[in-house]
């Protein structure tokens, strides 16, 4: 077996300026482990704790609390190139580096004409590599490091080197460490395309905790929502959303706004009243029935808890060209506290969506308010039902 | 997904609070990084310089002529029946290579911080592999200086079988210095100007430029605290023969003072050590 299991806290470093009892925790309760074979994205924003991760595990740093048992060989590479000597040659660099990664110099030697093929520099092998092109440079390093061979692979950010083709050729190598070899892979990336070609599995990590740890597209999906602030009553630009489905041929959502209808609050509480209003530029006039509007409202897990259709309420209206605004008045929310994503659906009669905008929106149900007069943790149910309780003796 | 019983040596805990249960046995599983750094260091040496390894020799080669010049030929200090120049070059051996050292391998933590920031190694490994660069500097200046006792044609004596106690010796107040300014110089770069300012001032203190027989008795206990004064006593005794003065009880304070200085020092890296890239 092979596996990493921590539980790591680390470190309080104390600002200077801040108050000396206040202690910041990078990495706090954060616990997950690997078996071989996996490939694994770490994401996050920046401060995330990501990087402090990484330096834990590839030792560079300790931990304050917590412990880490890593079984059979580690081999980190946070840095492209770390230890090239810009006066030493590409061949002398290649042994050096080599060594600094944790390969043993019969190891270099017996790959040495693989990494030089993969760099693409046999030419140029004999020249020290301040002369070299900053292209030819990271190639080289990323070679040294693509033919380590460690149990465990840890990759910082360092998949950003060279052309296209020659990222593509990176991306392979890494994939086939884990899938042929049966090496565990840890990748931390803000390239969310790299985390989804090579990782199979994700985890978030949101302020020094691990917020999610699952499948790479659900968590990508959580990351992406995250990463957005919406404040209540915002209006949102839709034009640039990214997870959509449908061609927006016919129609198209501008923008999206979600308010409560109690202007003096700037929260929405179990009771509230919730009003979604966006705008769809319709490109061809379309009659009553061609039309399927939809709101869906997800948890940021990914569980559906309403899917809303317009005809549902009974509402059925034909458009001709132009923009026109929607309003979704949802009284007496009853959501359990927490964040939910919304989602927004128009279609035509056959069920294919014209434009899909898959988490698009957000809002959160904060606790308290004055319908709930005690607390609910949330996630321990969806709905906080209020129905009427009657007594009668049998 | 090869299914391999990983043997417990392969299983490693990363915690507060135990390193690595065997870190003497981890030292020597980098030994080759250990002599690749110093390898390093040697190509990038003398790299874009005129005349090369030459420095090597020149630089010990002008002292020692300055020094015979100054202390031998206008003071006139006494060298007993050997030549000067013999006598202040087996005193700039070991001195040259302890301030060229303890300057490199003091440091060499800070100067290798993009190492110590993204990859994991012993950091021991740092001070070592400077130590050993210098040594490779003094075996060439070795050479010349052997040239020279050739010319002079004087005859090594027996005392000459010692000579490896004393290199060991060297060796070991210069690690142990080294460990000391090395990890003090990660989170206090103060040291950076303190250390040639203390080689300036040790050369004056250390017998280089003239004997200890000329320090007057009271001071001696003082003089011998230095552990380079016992280390430069026995290579001129070592090399120059029966004509040097060797005083077992004498030096040995400057053992003790040695000892000292590497235990604590190594106590001192290995404590220091796990903050490095955080303090950096």
């Amino acid at each position: 077996m092979f596996g990493i299991q921590s539980a790591i806290r680390r470190p309080p470093s104390l600002q200077a300026n801040r108050d000396v009892n206040e202690v910041f925790w990078a990495l706090d309760d954060v616990s997950f482990s690997i078996a071989a074979g996996e490939r694994v994205g770490v994401i996050g924003r920046n401060g995330a704790g990501k990087s402090t991760l990484l330096k834990i595990l590839s030792r560079i740093t300790k931990p304050t609390k917590g412990k880490i048992k890593l079984v059979g060989k580690l081999g980190s590479l946070l840095e492209v190139g770390t230890g090239f000597h810009p006066e030493l040659t590409g061949r002398e660099n290649i042994y050096l580096n080599g060594a600094i990664l944790g390969m043993s110099s019969v190891e270099v030697k017996s790959k040495f004409d693989e990494i030089v093929e993969f760099a693409e520099i046999e030419k140029f092998l004999d020249t020290p590599v301040k002369r070299y092109s900053s292209g030819m440079y990271v190639k080289l390093a990323f070679s040294v490091a693509a033919h380590l061979e460690p149990d465990l692979l840890i990759l910082d950010e360092v998949l950003a080197v060279g052309d296209q083709r020659f990222q593509k050729k990176c991306f392979d190598q890494i994939r086939k460490l884990g899938k042929e070899s049966g090496r565990a892979v840890i990748l931390v990336s803000h390239n969310m395309s790299a985390i989804s070609q090579i990782c199979s599995r994700c985890l978030l990590l949101d302020k020094g905790r691990l917020v999610a740890d699952g499948e790479t597209n659900k968590v990508l999906a959580q990351y992406a929502l995250q990463d957005f602030e919406m404040g209540l009553g915002d209006k949102v630009d839709l034009s640039h959303h990214t997870n959509k489905e449908g061609s927006a041929e016919k129609a198209r959502f501008n923008w999206l706004q979600i308010a409560t209808s109690n202007d003096s609050s700037k929260l929405v509480y179990i009771g509230s009243d919730l009003i979604i209003r966006f705008s769809v530029s319709f490109f061809i006039a379309m009659q009553p029935e061609d039309i399927t509007l939809a709101v869906e409202i997800s948890t940021t897990s990914g569980y559906q808890v309403a899917n809303m259709l317009a005809s549902d309420s009974g509402f059925n209206s034909g458009v001709n060209l132009g923009e026109y605004v929607f309003e979704v008045r949802l009284d007496d929310v009853r959501f359990y506290p927490g964040e939910y994503s919304l989602s927004l659906w128009i279609g035509d009669s056959s069920s294919s969506p014209i434009d899909y905008l898959i988490e698009c929106g957000k809002f959160e149900i904060s606790e308290g308010g004055g319908k709930v007069s005690r607390r609910l943790p949330s996630g321990t149910a969806m709905q906080f039902l209020t129905p009427k309780w009657t007594l009668s003796a049998n | 997904m090869s299914q391999t019983d990983y043997s417990p040596q392969q299983v490693t805990l990363i915690s507060a609070t135990d390193g690595p249960k065997h870190y003497w046995r981890e030292l020597w599983r980098f030994k080759e990084l250990f002599f690749l750094l110093a390898w390093r260091d040697l190509l990038v040496r003398y790299k874009q310089t005129f005349i090369g390894v030459s420095w090597a020799v020149l630089r010990p080669l002008i002292t020692v002529m300055v020094f015979t010049f100054v202390f031998g030929k206008i003071a006139k200090l006494p060298s007993g029946d050997t030549p000067y120049a013999l006598f202040v070059f087996a005193a700039m051996l070991p001195w040259q290579f302890f301030s060229t050292a303890l300057a490199e391998a003091g440091n060499s933590v800070v100067s290798n911080a993009n190492l110590v920031t993204k990859i994991y190694f012993p950091r021991l490994l740092l001070p070592l592999s400077s130590i050993l660069v210098c040594f490779v500097d003094a075996l060439i200046a070795a050479i010349l200086f052997i040239g020279l006792i050739i010319w002079y044609g004087v005859v090594p004596s027996w005392h000459i079988v010692f000579l490896p106690i004393f290199v060991l010796w060297l060796a070991l107040v210069t690690l142990g210095l080294s460990l000391w300014i090395a990890a003090l110089n990660v989170t206090y770069r103060d040291f950076r100007y303190l250390v040639p300012f203390m080689l300036q001032l040790g050369m004056y203190v250390s017998p280089v430029g003239f004997s200890s027989t000329i320090i007057p008795e009271k001071w001696l206990w003082l003089f011998y605290l230095n552990p380079l004064a016992g280390v430069i006593d026995g290579f001129r005794w070592t090399i120059l023969g029966n004509d040097q003065q060797l005083n077992l009880m004498l030096i040995f304070p400057s053992l003790v003072f040695t000892l000292l200085l590497l235990v604590y020092g190594l106590i001192f890296f290995r404590s220091a050590e796990a903050s490095f890239a955080d303090g950096i």
